[in-house]
């Protein structure tokens, strides 16, 4: 069975630049709440806020790995339709990984975490969450952060930011998270420390 | 918009390959990830790593200031001004606090940065231990091993020779307690602006193909010992123009027996300083 | 009252203006047409495809007549041009051995299958200039192309002869097995394979190339070379398309390839055989075939387990630095200005000096009490 993909970005060069400039902003500042306006028609199973920064960042030079509930004929469709990038079974491989807060979480540590000499071929972690909330939740202190900020991620339990906690020692060495819901996005960089 | 090029001239592709450099640069701050520098229009060495980053995160919203020299009137500041006019039509300004992106050659303005804007610096060697170490191999190796002994030999060796520590540009910097970082050639009067800076300070070197980055708020500290520690530049006398005492000067020469005066080199500030005086 | 210096715009446009006036000269004199600089100027235009990396003999003499006959000017313009253009697909290796020759030359043995062919060269011409051809309107005698009894058969390197006898190393053929990498599409990395190595060597400057392979040859570096082999002509180009799945071919181009053939002891593992220098350039380009063949080998130190001793062996020296467009950017970046970086050392410099003046003075002090 074939499926026509859904369109992609409305205007692929304004938003992509729009898309990217709220994954910087939350790089630069982690904790807080940026807008993604460029909202494509994804499906649903992947979600706007996802695809919005897939279409910005993905392309033939990044082996994706989707989680199982995301890996759909239909996602995977769109994705290679609108960015030729190639999913990959093996989730080491992977320099942009997806999944949902609900899915069953992987070691962190077997995600690729870059090298001494090379900190930055590292993966990246997109996740989809239901709800993101400013002002409370966990409290976050380093660079880009004034004093703290704080920020609540729904679904995301303890033994997730522990396992993150544990890759703090490896530092350069880390991998970056970048939450998102349908049109927001927060990002929380390795260098970001988290206390519940 | 020139007929067959991109917005901002550089095409989607490439632009995604910087974006994806310079988010890694922003989550690993000071450290120099190698991207695939394209062959620009404009010459290595004129700012083609800042033309790149500046192309990959402008927008049709954005307002462009671009200096060189603290001036926005200087021949390459102009130059690629008018580079992102064209291929962007995005607005332009001299005013530093009306920028939503700064570009710059080897000045930090004198205005404080706040929260939002985003400084692109033109970096020619981002490697702070390139002319103790030329081989990148070796490099890269130090850096992965946190180990800048040869940088405090150095400094060191400048303070027996000359009681000082002999460098008044691209002075080294740490950034957040771990990357020795090249600041690109400011004047060591600028170092103690990149700390704690609200500003987002992003890094290109076209012809060494290097992205890095300094988040805001994250701290900067120029290399300097306790018995030694780290100064600014301060001259005698004040601006000749905006009488301010406390920016970065140039000199200038007058006459043929010498005379010279000193003025600001951050055009805007100047101008800011006269009109509030007048 | 000082005026700070302004008209920075004002200058670039009449600036501007000045270097068309200057690049049309008298405009009494026929202004070149492209056609005259690609069929009259064609070594000029051959380098500057090469060294651009763009094969497309129209925009490189385009190139040279906008830079003025700069020639590092014009492949700088055709790389920034190359540099937008859409990959559209990767061709098949290119067959040098089905090379539809026009010159063949073999410096290691008198008579080979295929022969011997001269072709356009400037070898035994006695450089003597030639004052007929200040005058225009001369006429050449044609010269009827050399009959080849085995056109389009194959006409075999001069390795594949050695290499039948076991006398010359085995090519490394690795393609299938991984992608090439691609030196314009990811930032060079250390060591760099053969592969992205003589990528990077045949965009590289021809200048620098010569000296570098000529400085093997005067003991900094020494590889032992004979010219195995040099020959230029045209090859054909062709691609797979995914929706026919079989080769078809698109255009032929001229190359320059040159094959080193090179002494080797041989090691404990390995038993006395010749080793390879290789060079291939776009266009008829046989002094750079020749120094990237000679720098090929050179840089093949470490794999066969030479000592590195000169810079022609040294990967990074030579591949930093091989790039004429980078290397003219950041050389005649000095001009632009730097005079807050310049004021940074006038102020340290003054600050030195009156430091130590005053340590004379005290010293002298000192002297005089004592």
């Amino acid at each position: 069975m074939s499926f026509v993909p859904a369109a992609g970005f409305a205007d692929p060069v304004t938003d992509a630049n729009a898309s990217f400039r709220a994954v910087l902003n939350a790089m630069a500042h982690p904790g807080r709440l940026f807008s993604i306006t460029a909202q494509p028609p994804a499906p649903p199973v992947l979600g706007c806020g996802l695809g919005s920064i897939l279409l910005a960042l993905a392309d033939r030079d990044t082996p994706l790995w989707l989680s199982e509930t995301i890996a759909v004929p239909e996602v995977a469709g769109w994705i290679g339709f609108h960015t030729g990038a190639q999913l990959v079974g093996d989730h080491r491989m992977a320099s942009f990984v997806l999944f949902h807060a609900q899915d069953r979480l992987l070691p962190l540590d077997d995600f690729s975490l870059g090298s001494p000499e090379y900190p930055d071929r590292s993966a990246t972690l997109l996740i989809g969450v239901e709800r993101l909330q400013e002002g409370k939740g966990l409290t976050l202190s380093g660079p880009g952060i004034e004093s703290t900020n704080r920020l609540d991620i729904d679904g995301i339990g303890p033994e997730f930011w522990q396992a993150r906690a544990n890759l703090a020692p490896l530092y350069p060495l880390g991998l970056d998270l970048i939450f998102c819901t349908q049109n927001q996005v927060a990002a929380l960089p390795r260098t970001t420390v988290v206390e519940a | 918009m020139p007929e067959g090029y991109n917005f901002a001239y550089l095409d989607e592709q490439t632009k995604r390959m910087i974006r994806r450099a310079l988010l890694k640069a922003v989550a690993i701050p000071g450290y120099q990830v190698p991207f695939a520098s394209r062959e620009m229009p404009l010459p290595y060495g004129w700012g083609t790593g800042g033309i790149q980053v500046t192309a990959s995160v402008i927008g049709p919203g954005d307002i462009l200031k671009v200096i060189d020299q603290g001036s926005d009137d200087t021949t390459n500041a102009v130059s690629i001004r008018r580079f992102f006019s064209k291929t962007a039509g995005v607005a332009t300004t001299e005013r530093t606090i009306d920028a939503t992106i700064i570009q710059t050659r080897h000045r930090i303005p004198e205005h404080p940065l706040h929260e939002g804007q985003i400084l692109v610096y033109q970096v020619p060697i981002p490697e702070p231990l390139r002319w103790m170490e030329p081989r990148e191999t070796e490099t890269r190796k130090m850096h992965a091993l946190a180990d800048y002994g040869v940088m405090h030999v150095k400094l060191y060796e400048d303070i027996a020779r000359f009681g000082c520590i002999a460098t008044s540009y691209n002075y080294p910097v740490l950034v957040h307690h771990r990357y020795v970082m090249a600041p690109s050639p400011i004047p060591k009067f600028d170092n103690p602006k990149m700390d704690r800076m609200p500003a987002l300070q992003l890094f290109g070197a076209g012809r060494e193909k290097r992205i890095y980055a300094v988040p805001p708020y994250t701290s900067v500290k120029s290399l300097d010992f306790e018995d030694y520690p780290f100064e600014i530049q301060r001259w005698d006398q004040p601006c000749a123009l905006c009488g301010a005492a406390d920016t970065y000067l140039d000199e200038v020469i007058t006459d043929d027996v010498g005379t010279r005066l000193y003025v600001c080199s951050d055009s805007d500030a100047c101008q800011e300083r006269q009109k509030g005086a007048a | 009252m000082y005026v700070a210096v302004k008209g920075g715009e004002a200058a670039i446009d009449a600036a501007h203006r000045l270097l068309a006036q200057a690049r049309r000269g008298d405009e009494s004199v026929p202004e070149l047409s492209l056609e005259q600089i690609g069929e009259q100027l064609g070594l000029a235009v051959d380098r500057v495809m090469a060294e651009g990396s763009l094969y497309d003999k129209r925009l490189a003499a385009l190139a040279i007549k906008q830079a003025r006959g700069d020639l590092v000017e014009a492949i700088f313009l055709l790389r920034a041009f190359r540099n937008t253009l859409p990959r559209l697909y990767d061709c098949e290796p290119i067959d040098t051995a089905l090379m539809a020759v026009r010159r063949r030359i073999s410096a290691t043995f008198k008579d080979l299958p295929g022969g011997q062919v001269l072709g356009p060269t400037f070898d035994y011409t006695h450089r003597l200039l030639d004052f007929a051809l200040a005058e225009t309107g001369n006429r050449q005698e044609a010269v009827a192309a050399p009959a080849h009894a085995d056109a389009g058969v194959a006409m075999p390197h001069v390795s594949s002869l050695l290499g039948r006898e076991g006398l010359i190393e085995p090519e490394h053929g690795d393609d299938d097995q991984f992608p090439v990498e691609d030196l314009t599409r990811e930032p060079l990395d250390f060591p760099a394979s053969r592969a992205l190595r003589l990528q990077n060597l045949a965009r590289g400057d021809e200048g620098f190339l010569l000296a570098l392979g000529y400085s093997t040859q005067r003991g900094f570096g020494n590889n032992h070379p004979f010219a195995g082999e040099i020959r230029i002509g045209e090859v054909e180009i062709s691609i797979v398309p995914e929706e026919l799945g079989f080769a078809v071919t698109i255009g032929a181009m001229t190359v320059s390839e040159c094959e080193m053939v090179n002494q080797f002891k041989g090691s404990k593992d390995i038993p006395p055989m010749f080793t390879r220098g290789y060079g291939l350039v776009f266009g008829e380009s046989e002094r750079k075939a020749m120094s990237m063949a000679l720098v090929d080998r050179a840089l093949r130190a470490e794999e066969l387990g030479e000592e590195i001793a000169a810079p022609a062996q040294d990967e990074e020296f030579v591949l930093m630095h091989s790039d004429n467009v980078e290397a003219m950017g950041f050389v005649q970046h000095l001009k632009l200005p730097h005079y807050v970086d310049f004021q940074g050392e006038l102020v340290m410099v003054r600050e030195l000096r009156a430091e130590r003046e005053k340590d004379e003075a005290r010293g002298k002090t000192e002297v005089g009490h004592a």
